[in-house]
């Protein structure tokens, strides 16, 4: 554990963050003894960089919320000013063949995740003519973050009737199917905004994008920080742009890998198969020489126990 | 301004819109020249008694039209200094069903321009769906466009108003025109409650306890309560019905599903809409408007007009609202009554 947390300070002596409306945001960050630090606040990124590469968080996060004393303890009195529209995209909850029942990650999957991910920024776009901004959540998913103006002030009540519109809970196709003057005519043909993803919907039976919906709901969560290292794989949590998400899932994971240098002798405590671009295949008790970013990432998924840096 | 009415009469039909409190103001109807006004006090106190009476306000403004205006923000000023939520939310319920009324039935306010403008009024951002979407026949269907965080607010909270059912084109909801009257009524309805809740509401009840006879509608307010739940219907009630509509009267906060079922079943039974309405009047979250809309959902008056059948023993078990745990010897709750008429029957045989 120490190895990893010098690997962390040293990545955070060298990180460009960027958080926009920093002096506004809550903090909170994840101790190497696995305890959470929560509503801490910072003046500017140069006073959390610092901060991160003394401490080495295993992880950070930030609220979307912006509030007038972020620091303090008290969520009243923390007096909420708004909050930017969040969504999270997660692989693990992906009803598809390749990310049910996932485990190790597995690029299938993480295309599927993006895949999600890209028809949500089309909707938000098509629909609700809003810009979303994607990020590699360093392991099974992707957020997407909107700080328009525009959205910063709804409450949860309504995010929560935004999560319905994407998720396309209620939807009832009668509702598109009208009598006029040119007989029964179906508006879906129209296929401007919403009704184009229905149309297409209609194909596949599949309308909704699928979002972790108590995520976007949540007008004070927490999330991962863009370019903080994931705790659970020690992958960089990375800002995508929008031809970023036309590239394959593989060569976003390999731009979000922190740790190239070297590689490291492992003991495997779980049979390992197939992760990432790699065909491991190893028993319990067996022995290998990783990459150094393969073999941190099976450590803090517990598969794992490092041996010696080669 | 687009539409075919002038300032004043504006004012009088909607006297809550912000423009209308600016041009009463600008023609110098401050609180206090109001309480001066014998004439003006007295049509407030009118129009204030008459909505807890449930008497109507005329659709149309034929004279007087700024005293009118000024008159019924009076009323709605003396309604709130009384501090009783109850008649405050009767007020704005049927301030906002007459603030539709005359939406949809006076002439010279039909224009779409004409409605949009009244919506900016309210905070809600609209425009002719045409300006939208060029040339498509979605803007002959759905001829007004709202923005999408504002129909996110004031669209009331039905299946039906799901926004995924509505087109939405680049944050535009495309509605139709009596959809959007009805989320303006839900915009005026928050209106009228943020005015009973102004924060110089203190100052405003210390100058309407000055005159007598508003200090005395004051007191009656005060102690005003909705009508009393119906008392009972004949017949027998099953256990499971009988302990919703007792913990409802009790006022007590009963789950949805205990509220869906005593509906479906009272309906089955004979009870028209009103009466049921009135018998969630006193659960502590009553919202006549929702109430009533989802009465009448399970009633299959709206909505996809399909009737609610009563859920059957086994579901009301699976609820957790079975007290005899399926005890009756029924299938469903909805026989309960039928069976001991029938025992009864075979009885006197
Ligand atoms: S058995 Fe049926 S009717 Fe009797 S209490 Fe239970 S649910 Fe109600």
């Amino acid at each position: 554990m120490r190895y990893i947390e010098a690997l962390f300070r040293d990545y955070y002596r060298r990180a460009q963050l960027e958080v926009p409306d920093i002096e506004r945001r809550e903090f909170a960050w994840l101790t190497r003894d696995g305890a959470m630090v929560r509503h801490r606040s910072f003046k500017g990124v140069e006073e959390l960089r610092s901060f991160c590469a003394k401490e080495a968080p295993l992880g950070v996060y930030y609220s979307v919320a912006l509030y007038s004393d972020p620091g303090n303890k008290d969520m009243e009195a923390k007096g909420w000013l708004g909050a930017d529209l969040v969504f999270d995209i997660d692989g693990d909850h992906l009803d598809t063949p390749a990310c049910r029942g996932m485990e190790l990650l597995t690029l299938r999957c993480l295309e599927d995740a993006k895949e999600e991910a890209i028809k949500l920024l089309e909707a938000l776009d098509n629909e609700l003519g809003l810009a979303g901004e994607a990020v590699y959540s360093g392991h099974r998913g992707f957020h997407v973050h909107v700080r328009d103006p525009e959205v910063r002030g709804l409450d949860s009540g309504e995010r929560r009737r935004l999560v319905d519109f994407i998720t396309a809970r209620g939807l009832d196709l009668s509702k598109f199917v009208v009598r006029g003057r040119r007989g029964v005519e179906n508006l879906l043909e129209e296929a401007a905004g919403s009704l184009r993803r229905i149309m297409m919907g209609r194909e596949d039976g599949n309308y909704a994008i699928h979002i972790d919906e108590v995520v976007t709901a949540d007008v004070h969560r927490l999330i991962r920080l863009p370019r903080s290292l994931n705790n659970k794989t020690a992958f960089i949590t990375l800002p995508l742009s929008k031809s970023d998400l036309d590239k394959p899932a593989e060569e976003i994971v390999e731009r979000a890998i922190a740790f190239r240098k070297g590689s490291i002798s492992v003991t495997f405590k779980k049979p390992v198969g197939e992760v990432l671009w790699e065909k491991i295949n190893r028993g319990v008790g067996e022995e290998a020489v990783l990459p150094a970013y393969m073999a941190i990432y099976l450590y803090l998924q517990g598969y794992v126990d490092l041996n010696g840096v080669r | 301004m687009s539409c075919y009415a002038t300032s004043q009469e504006l004012s009088c039909l909607f006297p809550y819109l912000e423009r209308a409190g600016e041009y009463l103001y600008a023609r110098g109807f401050t609180l206090e020249a109001a309480l001066e006004n014998d004439g003006l006090v007295e049509r407030a106190l009118e129009i204030a008694r008459g909505a807890m009476k449930g008497r109507k306000r005329p659709l149309f403004c034929a004279k007087d039209f700024e005293e009118e205006a000024a008159a019924a923000r009076l009323a709605l000023y003396i309604i709130a200094a009384s501090g009783n939520q109850y008649a405050i939310r009767r007020f704005a319920d049927r301030e906002s069903k007459l603030f539709t009324a005359r939406l949809r039935g006076v002439p010279g306010l039909q224009a779409p321009e004409c409605k949009a403008s009244i919506a900016a009024d309210l905070g809600v951002r609209a425009r002719p769906s045409r300006e939208v979407v060029k040339g498509s026949i979605l803007a002959v269907y759905f001829p007004l466009a709202v923005w999408w965080t504002h129909y996110l607010r004031y669209a009331p909270q039905e299946p039906d108003w799901a926004m995924i059912n509505r087109p939405v084109v680049k944050g535009w909801v495309l509605i139709r025109v009596d959809d959007f009257e009805r989320l303006l009524e839900e915009a005026y309805e928050r209106r009228v409650l943020a005015l009973a809740s102004r924060e110089d509401i203190g100052y405003i009840s210390g100058q309407l306890a000055k005159r007598p006879e508003v200090a005395e509608l004051l007191a009656e307010l005060r102690a005003y309560r909705p009508v009393a739940v119906k008392a009972s219907v004949p017949g027998a009630h099953p256990p499971c019905m009988q302990a919703i509509m007792d913990a409802i009267k009790r006022g007590e906060n009963t789950p949805h599903v205990a509220r869906f079922a005593i509906a479906t079943y009272l309906l089955k039974r004979g009870w028209g809409v009103d009466e049921v309405v009135d018998l969630f009047r006193s659960s502590p979250d009553f919202n006549e408007k929702i109430t009533r809309y989802q009465v009448q959902h399970i009633a299959g008056q709206v909505g996809g007009r399909k009737e609610y059948s009563v859920p059957s023993c086994e579901t009301m078990n699976s609820w957790g609202l079975c007290p005899t745990n399926l005890g009756c010897g029924v299938k469903n709750p909805i026989q309960y009554g039928r069976r001991a008429g029938a025992v009864a029957k075979e009885n006197r045989a």
